[in-house]
């Protein structure tokens, strides 16, 4: 695994106008991504965790401009994201690519599976249409877990699953280095879950592909990640190696979050940390440190001063003032 | 008078589509005791919801209870009359659902929505119905319930909605409460405030409780005894703990080792090949077997039945029987 | 893979295909197909079934009521009626196709572009069709009808009259095809197509359109009833087409006085009936596929 990162996300913001009346004035922001930082290698994959809100998904729809960025840099192989021209942009997309949760508005109803995974192909002028783009199309789909005779059905054939390994496989057509998974298997069946996330390591190595997971399920992070990165409220509040974070997490977020998970095994004590109150809202967060609502631990600084996304030992972040 | 609160015997409900008959619960057994939690476990389309729904008596056309008995204090809830059913709903079995925005109308207050029952079956004034509602957002650990008690639910977050309905649901103090997937809506630090609520209140107020989830981790903490559902039928049943470390049936065998844990390594997750069998179409024979890496001739061809391996615990498969027997 | 083996052996039923199916389903929207293709199959082969052509002037059999050498009797130019009602279908059922195409262009025309681009592009498109459909229809048409045809020579009334209609009717179409397409926008595969780095081109035409044509044909299968309700009515007022052309809505004008209402009710029952028909059997058929397009009411 090379040390040079793949990419670097600096101080990424990404903040949605609020309107109120009818001259719709703006009134506030809703700071879905408050300033974001971290890196990511080659190989490797990063976990994003966190509840509702916390600004995953945006954070990665964001770092492939599907969304403009309000402020912030990226950097992927050294080139500036946010200032590429539209030409650099389509050489960019074909190395960055996205998979997406609902296997059901993901996928274009009135295209066939092969139309919906050559396209790219046709698009960036790899392929033209003919028999190679066929055979290339069908490679692609074995590699998925899918028959090449499924190569003219529609969308509505399948199931969730069998979906889910056709956006896999459209995005992967195009042969990324980089593919943001944006909680792939949430809306599956457990069952399948497994599959799926087997069928995403096994192209990881297959392909040389990186990840950035992201995912509200910790589990599932915990198995296929090696960074893990944990949000609340638009910021990352810990990030560190996959071993660090879950035998010793350092933010009491992460704390709570780790206990609330419910473990398959009745024989386990619990030890919950349970957190009062709701999750407060991207529009109006909390001042200071946004999590101080519902820290066990709070003191006056934590409701005036934003903590700083420092370094505890090797390769562990942590935004907390009293973390260790 | 029966020893369980509530018996399931040989419940059937088919749904007749067009495309054809969907046998969504096939012959479908349980119990629950006072007090207690059972909880039903599969994933989608194995009939839990539909279960639950039967046992309230809220099937629709196209769906049909078609046989079966559902034993209520010894009474079979199939033979009542609506009205019976109905002073029996909300009073005596209450459930709560999944998307608490939808299960709350957003045109009445809380207040009002927690007070209708009680002023129905309980026969209280309004003044007295709000009281007790106040009492109950308590309860259910809700800050400031007076004030609560007048807003909409659109005024409050996704928890906060849920344990309104557990409020509204427990308001009549049933006797049982049916829960369907009562968390899986939920952000896991709140997830994890409901299923500790659910627990205490079930311990002061001995309610029982039918927890339906695809969940195991939920159901390893909640329940007391635990059914299997695949396809509509049960394939394993047994108290908690020796479900989890003896379970038998492929399928749950295969759920459990499906499932990252967080407390273990492994390099590749075990997955359970093949999809849920269409409902329409379903498979000769026992219907787990195109997945089943331990089908034999006998599991192509005929049903299996839920026989008992040890007491209490049940599985409905040809090979586990057979293993056992040795 | 028990599952896909069964999909290999089913045939292979792409979106348009299920729609059809669905179509089938509902015995009313069949019906009205039916019917339908009854009056366009009798407009078209209007030639072969009657022996008379429009022009036939039998001046010794004039105001006849029904009989044998006269199906529907003559009008009072000795004209056989039977053929000038299946004639004017021919005129009806063209103008109603005509308005409504021209009102497709311009709806998704404006529509599309007003949906796709949104911000001011979208404010000032949907403000102007705002105010095209606050007009009034029919006044509206009368006065243009009026104003415009009264130079024009009878044979290119016709086509005044599917202008007219159909330049007043693409509001509602231009509406719904930019509501389809705001909605479309949000929708995950559209987000996938800009992450696959897809021309703005493509996107359209691959992935918005195909998905509001469903839409499109629905709205423009009704919108084909109502423009031929419009057509009778300006036909009648006497500012739509106008004789010697027959169309449905001007034969019934040969009942505009009480002594042939009552006397000779064959001059003005069919042309009317016809227009009932066409209406009715339209907009089951665009019932049928409104139901059949959306799969939200697919069980």
């Amino acid at each position: 695994m090379e040390n040079k990162p793949l990419l670097e996300v600096k101080n990424l913001k990404k903040y949605f106008p609020i309107y109120q009346g009818l001259a719709r004035r703006k009134v506030g922001d809703v700071k879905a991504v408050d300033d974001v930082s971290f890196v990511l290698r080659e190989g490797e994959t990063l976990g994003l965790v966190g509840e509702s809100g916390c600004g995953k998904s945006t954070t990665g729809r964001t770092i492939l401009r599907l969304l403009n960025p309000t402020d912030g840099e990226v950097y992927y192989k050294g080139k500036d994201v946010f200032n590429a021209s539209k030409k650099e942009m389509l050489a960019l997309r074909q190395e960055m690519q996205i998979i997406f949760q609902d296997p059901y508005s993901s996928l274009n109803p009135r295209m066939s599976v092969g139309a919906t995974v050559g396209e790219a192909l046709i698009q960036h002028k790899m392929y033209k249409k003919g028999k190679e783009l066929d055979d290339r199309i069908r490679e692609i789909l074995e590699l998925c877990g899918l028959a090449d005779y499924h190569i003219n059905r529609y969308p509505h054939e399948f199931s969730g699953g069998q979906r889910q390994r056709i956006g896999i496989a459209r995005a992967l057509a195009l042969q990324p280095s980089f593919v943001v998974a944006d909680e792939p298997v949430s809306a599956l069946d457990v069952s399948i879950q497994s599959q799926i996330i087997n069928l995403l390591m096994e192209l990881q190595e297959k392909m040389k592909l990186s990840y950035l997971f992201i995912s509200h399920d910790l589990s599932v992070v915990k198995h296929i990640s090696n960074r893990v990165g944990v949000m609340y409220l638009g910021s990352l509040v810990e990030l560190s190696n996959k071993k660090d974070l879950y035998e010793n997490p350092k933010h009491p977020y992460t704390q709570a979050l780790l206990s609330a998970i419910p473990v398959p095994d009745p024989t386990v004590k619990r030890e919950r940390i349970l957190l009062q109150g709701d999750i407060p809202s991207p529009a109006n967060p909390p001042k200071g440190c946004k999590f101080h609502t519902r820290c066990p631990y709070a003191k006056d600084i934590c409701k005036q001063q934003v903590p700083e996304f420092r370094k505890l030992g090797d390769d562990h972040f942590v935004a907390c003032h009293f973390a260790k | 008078m029966s020893k369980h609160l509530l018996e399931v015997k040989d419940l059937k409900t088919y749904f007749y589509t067009d495309k054809g008959v969907v046998k969504a619960v096939d012959g479908v057994d349980f119990h629950i005791d006072a007090g207690k939690t059972l909880g039903i476990v599969g994933e989608s389309g194995c009939g839990k919801s539909i279960t639950s729904m039967s046992v309230m008596r809220l099937i629709q056309k196209p769906g049909k209870i078609e046989s079966g008995e559902i034993l209520y204090q010894g009474k079979n809830l199939l033979e009542l009359s609506e009205d019976q059913m109905r002073s029996i709903r909300g009073n005596e079995i209450s459930m709560i659902f999944q998307e608490p925005m939808t299960s709350l109308n957003p045109v009445f207050t809380i207040g009002y929505q927690i007070s209708e029952a009680l002023m129905l079956h309980q026969k209280l004034s309004k003044k007295e119905a709000r009281e007790k509602a106040i009492e109950m957002l308590n309860l259910v650990q809700i800050p400031r319930a007076e004030k609560i008690v007048d807003e909409y639910p659109h005024q409050l977050s996704g928890g906060m909605r849920q344990r309104v309905m557990i409020a509204m649901a427990l308001s009549c103090m049933p006797k049982i409460l049916i829960a369907d997937e009562p968390t899986t809506a939920l952000d896991v630090t709140i997830q994890a405030q409901i299923l500790n609520l659910m627990n205490d209140l079930k311990q002061r107020l001995n309610t029982a409780i039918m927890l339906i989830t695809h969940d195991l981790g939920v159901v390893a903490e909640m329940a007391d005894y635990v059914v299997v559902m695949y396809a509509g039928k049960v394939v394993e049943e047994g108290p908690v703990k020796e479900l989890f470390a003896n379970p038998k049936h492929p399928y749950t065998i295969g759920l459990l080792k499906s499932k990252p844990n967080l407390h273990e390594e492994r390099e590749r997750l075990d997955s359970i090949p093949g999809m849920v069998p269409n409902p329409i179409d379903l498979p000769k024979g026992c219907y787990f077997h195109p997945r089943c890496k331990y089908a034999t001739d006998e599991c192509r061809q005929g049903q299996p039945e839920l026989k008992e391996l040890n007491p209490k615990h049940k599985v409905s498969c040809f090979v586990a029987s057979r293993e056992v027997q040795k | 893979m028990q599952e896909d083996q069964k999909i290999n052996q089913t045939q292979v039923i792409g979106p348009w295909k299920m729609t059809w199916i669905h179509f089938k389903k509902k015995k009313t929207a069949v019906a009205g197909l039916i019917i339908f293709a009854i009056l366009v199959l009798g407009s078209t082969f209007a030639p072969f079934l009657t022996p008379y052509s429009l022009e036939t002037i039998d001046k010794t059999a004039r105001n006849q009521p029904p009989s044998w050498e006269h199906w529907l009797g003559t009008d009072n130019l000795g004209r056989d009626y039977f053929t000038r009602i299946l004639y004017g279908g021919r005129v009806s059922l063209k103008v109603g196709l005509f308005a409504v195409i021209i009102s497709i262009v311009l709806g998704v025309i404006i529509g599309g572009i007003a949906g796709y681009y949104g911000g001011w592009v979208d404010n000032v498109l949907m403000r102007f069709t705002e105010i095209v459909m606050s007009f009034p229809f029919l006044p509206l048409a009368i006065t243009i009808s009026a104003v415009v045809g009264a130079e024009m020579p009878g044979e290119y009334k016709m086509y005044i009259t599917m202008f007219i209609i159909g330049l007043l009717s693409w509001p509602g179409l231009a509406r719904i095809i930019r509501g389809q397409i705001l909605s479309l926008r949000e929708q995950e595969f559209m987000l996938a197509a800009t992450a696959l780095g897809l021309s703005d081109r493509r996107k359209i035409f691959r992935h918005l359109i195909p998905n509001t044509l469903g839409y499109v044909i629905v709205y423009a299968t009704l919108g084909m009833a109502s423009a031929i309700l419009s057509e009778s009515s300006l036909s009648f007022l006497g500012l739509g087409v106008v004789p010697p052309t027959p169309t449905w809505g001007n034969l019934v004008l040969n009942a505009r006085d009480t002594h042939i209402l009552t006397t000779r009710p064959w001059l003005w029952i069919p042309p009317g009936l016809c227009i009932f028909l066409a209406v009715i059997s339209i907009n089951l058929i665009g019932d049928g596929l409104r139901d059949a397009v959306d799969p939200k009411s697919h069980r």
